[in-house]
Protein backbone atom coordinates (compact mmCIF):
# COMPACT_ATOMS: atom_id res chain seq x y z
CA UNK A 1 0.00 0.00 0.00
CA UNK A 2 1.82 3.19 -1.04
CA UNK A 3 1.31 5.99 1.95
CA UNK A 4 -1.55 8.46 1.52
CA UNK A 5 -1.54 12.37 2.66
CA UNK A 6 -4.25 12.23 5.95
CA UNK A 7 -7.41 14.32 5.14
CA UNK A 8 -7.22 17.55 6.85
CA UNK A 9 -9.15 17.52 9.92
CA UNK A 10 -12.09 18.87 9.13
CA UNK A 11 -12.21 21.44 11.99
CA UNK A 12 -9.34 22.73 11.18
CA UNK A 13 -10.57 22.96 7.26
CA UNK A 14 -13.67 24.86 8.48
CA UNK A 15 -11.29 27.37 10.52
CA UNK A 16 -9.10 27.74 7.48
CA UNK A 17 -12.67 28.91 5.83
CA UNK A 18 -13.47 31.45 8.84
CA UNK A 19 -10.05 32.74 8.26
CA UNK A 20 -10.51 33.32 5.20
CA UNK A 21 -13.80 34.65 5.16
CA UNK A 22 -13.03 37.03 7.94
CA UNK A 23 -10.57 38.83 6.23
CA UNK A 24 -13.09 38.72 3.24
CA UNK A 25 -15.17 40.51 5.26
CA UNK A 26 -12.70 43.52 6.59
CA UNK A 27 -11.21 43.74 3.18
CA UNK A 28 -15.19 44.55 1.60
CA UNK A 29 -15.70 46.76 4.93
CA UNK A 30 -12.65 48.68 4.00
CA UNK A 31 -14.43 49.43 0.14
CA UNK A 32 -16.40 52.01 1.39
CA UNK A 33 -14.78 54.95 1.84
CA UNK A 34 -11.58 53.98 -0.62
CA UNK A 35 -10.12 56.27 -3.51
CA UNK A 36 -12.28 54.01 -6.42
CA UNK A 37 -9.00 52.32 -7.53
CA UNK A 38 -8.24 50.58 -4.25
CA UNK A 39 -12.00 50.22 -3.35
CA UNK A 40 -11.90 47.89 -6.35
CA UNK A 41 -9.39 45.93 -5.35
CA UNK A 42 -10.44 45.38 -1.88
CA UNK A 43 -13.96 44.31 -3.25
CA UNK A 44 -11.95 41.93 -5.73
CA UNK A 45 -9.77 40.52 -2.99
CA UNK A 46 -12.96 40.40 -0.47
CA UNK A 47 -15.15 38.72 -2.98
CA UNK A 48 -12.26 35.68 -3.97
CA UNK A 49 -11.13 35.24 0.07
CA UNK A 50 -15.21 34.67 0.70
CA UNK A 51 -15.41 32.52 -2.17
CA UNK A 52 -12.18 30.26 -1.47
CA UNK A 53 -13.55 30.39 2.44
CA UNK A 54 -16.81 28.99 1.21
CA UNK A 55 -15.44 26.15 -0.94
CA UNK A 56 -12.92 25.40 1.78
CA UNK A 57 -16.49 24.38 4.07
CA UNK A 58 -17.41 21.96 1.14
CA UNK A 59 -14.27 20.06 0.30
CA UNK A 60 -12.05 17.71 1.83
CA UNK A 61 -9.27 19.55 0.74
CA UNK A 62 -8.71 23.38 0.47
CA UNK A 63 -8.91 24.32 -3.17
CA UNK A 64 -6.68 26.07 -5.47
CA UNK A 65 -3.70 26.04 -3.10
CA UNK A 66 -1.25 27.19 -4.81
CA UNK A 67 -2.73 30.25 -5.99
CA UNK A 68 -4.46 31.27 -2.66
CA UNK A 69 -1.25 30.76 -1.33
CA UNK A 70 -0.62 34.15 -3.48
CA UNK A 71 -3.56 35.72 -3.20
CA UNK A 72 -3.26 35.60 0.85
CA UNK A 73 0.37 36.89 0.48
CA UNK A 74 -0.84 39.45 -2.09
CA UNK A 75 -2.73 42.01 -0.03
CA UNK A 76 0.45 42.07 2.55
CA UNK A 77 2.53 42.58 0.11
CA UNK A 78 0.57 45.62 -1.91
CA UNK A 79 -0.36 47.07 1.75
CA UNK A 80 3.68 47.55 2.14
CA UNK A 81 3.78 48.56 -1.11
CA UNK A 82 1.16 51.34 -0.81
CA UNK A 83 2.33 52.66 2.56
CA UNK A 84 5.43 53.11 0.94
CA UNK A 85 4.30 54.90 -2.23
CA UNK A 86 2.16 56.90 0.21
CA UNK A 87 5.40 57.85 2.39
CA UNK A 88 6.88 59.14 -0.63
CA UNK A 89 4.34 61.05 -2.15
CA UNK A 90 2.98 62.32 1.18
CA UNK A 91 -0.39 61.49 0.08
CA UNK A 92 -2.59 61.50 3.33
CA UNK A 93 -5.80 59.84 1.39
CA UNK A 94 -4.32 56.70 0.69
CA UNK A 95 -2.87 56.61 3.89
CA UNK A 96 -6.76 57.47 5.45
CA UNK A 97 -7.43 54.85 3.37
CA UNK A 98 -5.31 51.94 4.52
CA UNK A 99 -6.59 51.96 8.31
CA UNK A 100 -3.55 50.01 10.32
CA UNK A 101 -5.82 48.19 12.72
CA UNK A 102 -8.28 46.41 10.14
CA UNK A 103 -5.37 45.57 7.73
CA UNK A 104 -3.19 44.15 10.51
CA UNK A 105 -6.15 41.85 11.57
CA UNK A 106 -6.73 40.94 8.03
CA UNK A 107 -2.78 40.43 7.19
CA UNK A 108 -2.93 37.98 10.22
CA UNK A 109 -5.79 36.06 9.41
CA UNK A 110 -4.53 35.70 5.96
CA UNK A 111 -0.96 34.57 6.84
CA UNK A 112 -2.56 32.20 8.78
CA UNK A 113 -4.17 30.65 6.15
CA UNK A 114 -1.07 30.85 3.68
CA UNK A 115 0.82 29.05 7.25
CA UNK A 116 -1.33 26.15 6.91
CA UNK A 117 -1.37 25.78 3.40
CA UNK A 118 2.38 26.16 3.06
CA UNK A 119 2.04 23.15 5.74
CA UNK A 120 0.09 21.03 3.60
CA UNK A 121 1.75 21.65 0.48
CA UNK A 122 5.11 20.59 2.03
CA UNK A 123 3.70 17.55 3.12
CA UNK A 124 2.42 16.84 0.02
CA UNK A 125 5.54 17.24 -1.61
CA UNK A 126 7.26 15.25 1.07
CA UNK A 127 4.90 12.29 0.24
CA UNK A 128 5.28 12.92 -3.43
CA UNK A 129 8.97 11.98 -2.98
CA UNK A 130 8.30 8.74 -0.85
CA UNK A 131 5.31 7.63 -3.58
CA UNK A 132 6.29 5.87 -6.73
CA UNK A 133 3.68 7.36 -8.53
CA UNK A 134 3.70 11.05 -7.07
CA UNK A 135 1.07 12.12 -10.11
CA UNK A 136 -1.60 10.03 -9.05
CA UNK A 137 -4.28 11.70 -6.56
CA UNK A 138 -3.97 10.29 -3.04
CA UNK A 139 -6.31 8.65 -1.40
CA UNK A 140 -7.13 12.29 0.49
CA UNK A 141 -7.47 14.20 -2.79
CA UNK A 142 -9.72 11.17 -4.47
CA UNK A 143 -11.94 10.55 -1.69
CA UNK A 144 -15.05 12.42 -0.74
CA UNK A 145 -15.57 13.40 2.82
CA UNK A 146 -18.73 12.96 4.03
CA UNK A 147 -18.76 13.46 7.61
CA UNK A 148 -16.90 15.33 10.25
CA UNK A 149 -15.25 12.29 11.93
CA UNK A 150 -13.32 11.73 8.62
CA UNK A 151 -10.59 12.74 9.78
CA UNK A 152 -10.27 10.27 11.98
CA UNK A 153 -10.85 7.23 9.91
CA UNK A 154 -8.05 5.12 7.69
CA UNK A 155 -7.39 7.18 4.95
CA UNK A 156 -6.06 4.16 2.77
CA UNK A 157 -9.04 2.96 1.55
CA UNK A 158 -10.43 5.08 -0.63
CA UNK A 159 -12.98 2.04 -1.90
CA UNK A 160 -14.91 2.94 1.73
CA UNK A 161 -18.17 1.63 0.77
CA UNK A 162 -21.13 3.39 1.96
CA UNK A 163 -22.77 4.24 4.76
CA UNK A 164 -19.82 6.03 6.51
CA UNK A 165 -20.24 5.08 10.26
CA UNK A 166 -22.19 7.34 12.26
CA UNK A 167 -21.01 9.50 14.55
CA UNK A 168 -21.37 9.75 18.58
CA UNK A 169 -22.82 12.28 20.38
CA UNK A 170 -20.11 12.87 22.19
CA UNK A 171 -18.17 13.36 18.31
CA UNK A 172 -20.87 15.64 17.06
CA UNK A 173 -20.92 18.32 20.03
CA UNK A 174 -17.11 18.03 19.95
CA UNK A 175 -16.92 18.82 16.51
CA UNK A 176 -19.71 21.82 17.28
CA UNK A 177 -17.82 23.32 20.00
CA UNK A 178 -14.62 23.29 17.59
CA UNK A 179 -16.53 24.91 15.17
CA UNK A 180 -17.93 27.69 17.35
CA UNK A 181 -14.88 28.02 19.03
CA UNK A 182 -13.53 28.79 15.75
CA UNK A 183 -15.93 31.24 14.82
CA UNK A 184 -16.24 32.97 18.07
CA UNK A 185 -12.17 33.85 17.76
CA UNK A 186 -12.86 34.86 14.03
CA UNK A 187 -15.96 37.14 15.04
CA UNK A 188 -13.84 38.46 17.94
CA UNK A 189 -10.84 39.43 15.52
CA UNK A 190 -13.25 40.64 12.38
CA UNK A 191 -14.81 42.86 14.84
CA UNK A 192 -12.30 44.21 16.36
CA UNK A 193 -11.21 45.35 13.03
CA UNK A 194 -14.29 45.94 11.59
CA UNK A 195 -15.05 48.98 14.18
CA UNK A 196 -12.16 50.61 12.94
CA UNK A 197 -13.55 50.85 9.29
CA UNK A 198 -15.95 52.95 8.18
CA UNK A 199 -18.64 50.35 7.88
CA UNK A 200 -18.05 49.79 11.76
CA UNK A 201 -18.37 53.25 12.41
CA UNK A 202 -22.92 54.15 12.71
CA UNK A 203 -23.87 52.59 16.01
CA UNK A 204 -27.17 52.68 15.38
CA UNK A 205 -30.10 53.44 12.77
CA UNK A 206 -32.87 54.11 15.50
CA UNK A 207 -33.16 57.19 14.87
CA UNK A 208 -34.45 56.19 11.48
CA UNK A 209 -38.47 56.70 11.28
CA UNK A 210 -39.51 54.98 7.79
CA UNK A 211 -43.29 55.83 6.44
CA UNK A 212 -45.64 52.68 7.31
CA UNK A 213 -42.73 50.89 9.69
CA UNK A 214 -42.84 51.06 13.48
CA UNK A 215 -38.91 50.89 14.20
CA UNK A 216 -38.31 49.33 18.12
CA UNK B 1 -30.45 13.79 16.29
CA UNK B 2 -27.53 13.94 19.11
CA UNK B 3 -25.46 12.75 16.69
CA UNK B 4 -25.88 15.04 13.67
CA UNK B 5 -24.36 18.01 13.54
CA UNK B 6 -26.68 19.72 10.96
CA UNK B 7 -30.00 18.83 12.84
CA UNK B 8 -28.49 19.53 16.45
CA UNK B 9 -27.00 23.32 15.07
CA UNK B 10 -30.92 23.68 13.11
CA UNK B 11 -32.22 23.24 16.60
CA UNK B 12 -29.91 25.09 18.15
CA UNK B 13 -30.07 28.28 16.34
CA UNK B 14 -33.82 27.71 15.23
CA UNK B 15 -34.77 27.90 19.20
CA UNK B 16 -32.14 30.99 19.45
CA UNK B 17 -33.66 32.77 16.93
CA UNK B 18 -37.27 32.38 17.86
CA UNK B 19 -36.31 33.14 21.51
CA UNK B 20 -34.71 36.78 20.64
CA UNK B 21 -37.55 37.30 17.78
CA UNK B 22 -39.97 36.79 21.12
CA UNK B 23 -38.09 39.16 22.88
CA UNK B 24 -37.97 41.82 20.47
CA UNK B 25 -41.72 42.08 20.63
CA UNK B 26 -41.11 43.04 24.70
CA UNK B 27 -38.65 45.99 24.20
CA UNK B 28 -39.49 49.39 24.35
CA UNK B 29 -39.67 51.84 21.61
CA UNK B 30 -36.28 52.15 20.10
CA UNK B 31 -34.36 49.29 23.00
CA UNK B 32 -31.90 47.16 21.35
CA UNK B 33 -31.26 43.47 22.25
CA UNK B 34 -29.01 42.72 25.26
CA UNK B 35 -28.40 46.55 25.22
CA UNK B 36 -26.55 46.18 21.95
CA UNK B 37 -28.16 44.46 18.74
CA UNK B 38 -31.10 47.09 17.02
CA UNK B 39 -34.27 45.02 15.96
CA UNK B 40 -37.38 46.65 14.75
CA UNK B 41 -40.73 45.03 13.84
CA UNK B 42 -40.09 43.56 11.18
CA UNK B 43 -36.75 42.47 11.96
CA UNK B 44 -38.53 40.49 14.72
CA UNK B 45 -40.58 38.63 12.52
CA UNK B 46 -37.38 37.58 10.44
CA UNK B 47 -35.86 36.51 13.31
CA UNK B 48 -38.71 34.62 14.39
CA UNK B 49 -39.49 32.99 10.91
CA UNK B 50 -36.11 31.90 10.29
CA UNK B 51 -35.78 30.41 13.36
CA UNK B 52 -38.65 28.25 12.78
CA UNK B 53 -37.79 27.11 9.32
CA UNK B 54 -34.33 26.31 11.12
CA UNK B 55 -35.95 24.38 14.00
CA UNK B 56 -38.47 22.96 11.86
CA UNK B 57 -36.01 21.35 9.22
CA UNK B 58 -34.12 20.17 12.10
CA UNK B 59 -36.50 18.55 14.14
CA UNK B 60 -39.18 17.17 12.34
CA UNK B 61 -37.60 17.11 8.80
CA UNK B 62 -34.44 15.14 8.07
CA UNK B 63 -30.90 15.03 7.68
CA UNK B 64 -31.33 16.20 3.96
CA UNK B 65 -33.23 19.02 4.82
CA UNK B 66 -31.36 20.47 7.95
CA UNK B 67 -28.18 20.26 5.87
CA UNK B 68 -30.00 22.04 2.93
CA UNK B 69 -32.02 25.06 5.41
CA UNK B 70 -28.79 25.19 7.44
CA UNK B 71 -26.62 26.01 4.08
CA UNK B 72 -29.37 28.33 2.42
CA UNK B 73 -29.81 30.06 5.85
CA UNK B 74 -26.06 30.30 6.22
CA UNK B 75 -25.79 31.86 2.90
CA UNK B 76 -28.78 34.48 3.25
CA UNK B 77 -27.03 35.54 6.08
CA UNK B 78 -23.70 35.75 4.35
CA UNK B 79 -25.34 38.27 1.97
CA UNK B 80 -27.10 40.15 4.91
CA UNK B 81 -23.64 40.54 6.96
CA UNK B 82 -22.27 42.07 3.56
CA UNK B 83 -25.09 44.18 2.54
CA UNK B 84 -25.50 45.34 5.68
CA UNK B 85 -21.61 47.19 5.93
CA UNK B 86 -22.86 49.25 3.40
CA UNK B 87 -26.79 49.46 4.78
CA UNK B 88 -25.33 51.44 8.02
CA UNK B 89 -26.97 55.09 7.81
CA UNK B 90 -28.78 55.09 4.55
CA UNK B 91 -32.72 55.02 4.40
CA UNK B 92 -32.73 51.53 3.12
CA UNK B 93 -31.74 49.48 6.14
CA UNK B 94 -35.24 49.02 6.96
CA UNK B 95 -34.14 46.07 9.02
CA UNK B 96 -32.73 48.71 11.37
CA UNK B 97 -29.29 46.67 11.38
CA UNK B 98 -26.61 48.22 13.29
CA UNK B 99 -23.04 47.28 13.23
CA UNK B 100 -23.78 44.46 16.31
CA UNK B 101 -26.56 42.69 13.79
CA UNK B 102 -23.64 42.79 11.14
CA UNK B 103 -21.19 40.66 13.43
CA UNK B 104 -24.15 38.40 14.91
CA UNK B 105 -25.36 37.76 11.50
CA UNK B 106 -21.84 37.53 9.89
CA UNK B 107 -20.96 34.79 12.83
CA UNK B 108 -24.57 33.20 12.68
CA UNK B 109 -23.89 32.76 9.04
CA UNK B 110 -20.14 31.35 9.00
CA UNK B 111 -21.36 28.56 11.44
CA UNK B 112 -24.44 27.70 9.33
CA UNK B 113 -22.57 27.65 6.36
CA UNK B 114 -19.67 25.59 7.63
CA UNK B 115 -21.93 22.63 9.04
CA UNK B 116 -24.19 22.42 6.26
CA UNK B 117 -21.40 22.71 3.65
CA UNK B 118 -18.98 20.64 5.23
CA UNK B 119 -20.55 18.32 7.76
CA UNK B 120 -22.31 15.01 7.13
CA UNK B 121 -21.78 15.45 2.86
CA UNK B 122 -23.17 12.70 0.83
CA UNK B 123 -20.83 10.52 -0.49
CA UNK B 124 -20.20 11.07 -4.58
CA UNK B 125 -21.56 8.23 -6.48
CA UNK B 126 -18.16 6.70 -7.95
CA UNK B 127 -17.92 6.99 -11.97
CA UNK B 128 -17.61 4.12 -13.81
CA UNK B 129 -14.63 4.29 -16.32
Amino acid sequence: MTPSLPPLSPVLRIWLGFASLGAGLIHLALVIGAPPALATAFALLGAAEFAWGTFCFARDEPPLQRLALLFVLLPLLGWIGLLLVAAAVHSTELTRALPALPLAISTLLDTVVAVALGMRMRARRRLDGVRPNPGLPTAAEAEADPDPDAGQRSSGDPGTPHPVPESSPAQTVRFLLGVALGALIIAALTTTGLSATEAGQFPSVHELNLPGLHLH
Amino acid sequence: MLSSPNRLLGTIFGVFFIAIGVWGFFLPDGGLLLGLFGVNLLHNFAHLLIGLILAVAAIVGGLSSARTVNSIVGAAYLVLGIAGLFLLGTPVNFLAINAPDNVLHFASSVVLLAVGLGAERPKAKPVAR
